[in-house]
């Protein structure tokens, strides 16, 4: 009986580290957020309007540096949206804010609400990326057959690693809503 | 209590039930172990043959035979049975027939669940095959399931997320069943220092199980709620990442590759020390570097995601901590080779298959630790070396132990011997056609072909028609493999307890065929 008893525990117990590795899976959500916060690769900051991570003294400005910052739009519908970046790429001055714009086009016949996620590679440059003004703030809504232009306001940190020349910024356009 | 006693007395005697419900509602441990072996063998020559309808079209350059989205659901399906059908049930098949014999225990610990665990697979594929007819077709965005891709699954999804819960289940059912049986059934005396080595591989691969396997029932039910019931894991629209499904799959997925190898350096570890005729060299470091094995699976996940995007830091980490796994993994080789070592070596099928694992494997493992480097890796991703590197370690590797330790104790389980002269053609012939079939893959590879498309360009012609003749060659002399055992199950020269000549282990005391009850008393060790 006492083995009986033996086994009865062991099975409660590995039936409990079962149910917990279950729960560890999802728990691995949340904790995949507060790591990429943590080390800085988080790339929900850039859905945010930030002011420059360090705002730059003005002394502090190399006018000789010059990172080239490249642009990449995508959809995933290319049917539904024409999305384009207007400069395939422009040069920046780190602790300058520079500017650039897209260009979407609502190819539907309909109303449509777009939505965009911002990313930026390499990734040791995340950090270093800070928006004013970005139409991936918030949901846009495009007429029927719409096109706009949508502005682009950022600042490159003048921290970002010295090695780093060349910076993309990618952002990809999805239908939030098809009215 | 008359029917109680009834019930007992026949259950000791024998089955009591005959025809399709002895096996439907059986408890015995042999009986157990011979389903799954038996379903193995069924998926293993399903998943064989969508292998072939993947290498005939790969046979010429262009499009022949099947049409791309045919083929994409073939490499998906051709994994998703081979993994799930073929080997892991395979391995949990001997561990039902042999645990119970090795640990001198009458039966699994659980003999109910274990019956439950053997029958929900054979449902489970029912589904997943079944998604072959449904509207989309099967799965068709490769075994790894990744989103957003996946989710472009017709209406076969659910099934498959489903089918995938209860081949999860029936492991982790089958985990806890051998944890149990190993902890609290072995004879008096063996303790665990004197467990025989397919006894611990089996032991840490079941913890294994159980760490892995709901993380991946995890990652497949956030699946479906993104696809049906609105939420966002892994859609980047809704603030999702797919990378992150990348994370969690192979959180489980590398855990898993050692589900599917740590039985099998088991089933090596007994059979060399008896063709050697010695003992197995360095028992106390086979047992500590198969646990730190298990225990370094959990940390180099992200190995396979190095083209994703991840800092440096994280690339350093994840490829010295993969690098590190060759360390205990050398200590195995060189064990076996250090058995081996001025032993009186006699090779017969099992020792024939036993010996080409340790060439084969190492040469998987070998290219494995190319693909460990990150620069090479990102240079080799989603090419032919990969094919050619996993495929080493599963077939060669995984399949050969297994085709090994159903010779080795197959005269223990029916009680006659196999046919030894048409074993040594089914080993000559599969070493070589698997050879043929998958070392050009490197080559391949290297020459960056990539896996998973039906068509590829004209210099790669040659090497893919070595490699479909050597899938052929190969899958037609498992048909020899699957005659051999009607034969053996038939009839044929009856074997004797020992089978082989002093091999060690408790399953070696009782008769051959093992008799339906065994260690009614425990034995003394």
């Amino acid at each position: 009986m006492s083995e009986r008893g033996g086994n009865r525990r062991l099975v409660l117990t590995l039936g409990g580290a079962v149910a917990g590795m279950f729960a560890f899976a999802y728990l691995l959500a949340p904790l995949y957020e507060v790591f990429c916060e943590i080390t800085g690769i988080d790339s929900a900051r850039l859905s945010q309007a930030s002011e420059p991570v360090r705002l730059a003294q003005a002394a502090e400005i190399d006018e000789n540096r010059v990172v080239k910052v490249e642009f990449l739009a995508n959809t995933p519908n290319p049917a539904a949206w024409d999305f384009q970046p207007v400069d395939l790429s422009v040069e920046a001055t780190p602790g300058k804010a520079a500017e650039t714009r897209f260009l979407a086009r609502n190819l539907l016949p309909h109303d449509v609400i777009s939505v965009t996620r911002p990313a930026v590679r390499p990734i040791e440059a995340v950090s270093h990326v800070s928006k004013q003004v970005c139409f991936c703030f918030e949901e846009q809504p495009f007429a029927a057959g719409e096109q706009r232009e949508l502005p682009v306001r950022f600042t490159i940190d003048p921290d970002l690693p010295a090695h780093v020349d060349t910076v993309t910024l990618a952002y990809t356009l999805f239908t939030a809503k098809s009215g | 209590m008359g029917e109680t006693t009834h019930a007992l007395v026949e259950h000791h005697d024998g089955p009591h039930a005959k025809g399709i419900r002895r096996w439907l509602t059986t408890t015995n441990h042999k009986d157990i172990g011979t389903l799954y072996l038996v379903f193995s063998l069924v998926m293993f020559l399903v998943g064989g043959a969508m292998a072939l309808v993947i290498r005939s079209e790969l046979f010429q350059p262009g499009l022949q035979l099947v049409d791309p989205h045919f083929f994409n659901q073939m490499t998906t399906m051709h994994a998703l049975v081979m993994i799930f059908g073929a080997l892991m049930p395979a391995f949990v098949g001997l561990a039902n027939w042999q645990i119970p014999l090795m640990v001198g225990a009458p039966d699994m610990a659980l003999p109910r669940m274990n019956n439950w665990s053997f029958w929900i697979l054979p449902p489970a594929f029912l589904l997943l095959i079944a998604t072959l007819f449904m509207p989309g077709g099967a799965p068709a965005g490769g075994w790894t399931l990744y989103p957003p891709l996946v989710l472009q699954t017709g209406e076969a999804f659910p099934f498959v997320v489903f089918s995938l819960h209860l081949l999860g289940a029936s492991s982790i059912l089958g985990a806890i069943n051998i944890i149990v049986t190993i902890t609290n059934m072995r004879a008096p005396g063996m303790g665990f220092m004197k467990m025989p080595m397919f006894v611990w591989t089996w032991l840490i691969t079941a913890y294994l199980l159980i760490g892995a396997m709901p993380v991946l029932a995890g990652a497949i039910t956030m699946l479906l709620t993104d696809r049906y019931f609105g939420t966002s894991f892994f859609l980047a629209a809704g603030g999702g990442d797919p990378v992150m499904f990348q994370h969690i799959f192979w959180f489980f997925g590398h855990p898993e590759v050692y589900i599917l190898i740590l039985p099998a350096f088991g089933i090596i570890s007994q059979i060399i020390p008896t063709f050697a005729r010695k003992p197995l060299f360095g028992y106390t470091s086979m047992v500590v570097a198969t646990s730190a094995i298990a225990f370094l699976s959990y940390v180099v996940w992200a190995h396979h995601m190095f083209t994703t995007g991840m800092p440096q830091a994280g690339m350093l980490f994840f490829m010295i901590s993969t690098m590190f796994i060759a360390v205990p993994t050398g200590v195995k080789i060189f064990n076996w080779l250090a058995t081996l070592w001025r032993g009186s070596i006699s090779f017969e099928t099992p020792m024939l298959f036993a010996v080409a694992f340790v060439v084969l494997f190492t040469i998987g493992g070998f290219s494995g630790l190319m693909l460990a480097l990150v620069p090479a890796d990102i240079q080799y991703h989603d090419t032919y070396f990969v094919v050619a590197h996993f495929h080493y370690v599963l077939v060669p590797g995984a399949i050969f132990s297994v085709i090994a330790a159903v010779y080795y104790w197959l005269p223990k389980w029916t009680g006659h011997m196999y046919n030894e002269t048409l074993g040594k053609w089914h080993f000559w012939l599969s070493a070589i056609f698997v050879n043929v079939l998958f070392f050009p893959q490197h080559f391949l590879g290297l020459a960056s072909m990539p896996r998973r498309i039906p068509d590829y360009s004209v210099q790669f012609a040659e090497f893919n028609m070595i490699s479909t003749i050597g899938a052929f060659g190969f899958g037609l002399s498992q048909l020899l493999f699957v005659w051999m055992l009607v034969k053996c199950v038939k009839g044929g020269q009856k074997a004797s307890a020992k089978v082989w000549d002093e091999p060690q282990g408790l399953e070696w005391t009782v008769p051959s065929p093992a008799p339906h009850h065994t260690f009614d008393t425990p034995p003394k060790v």
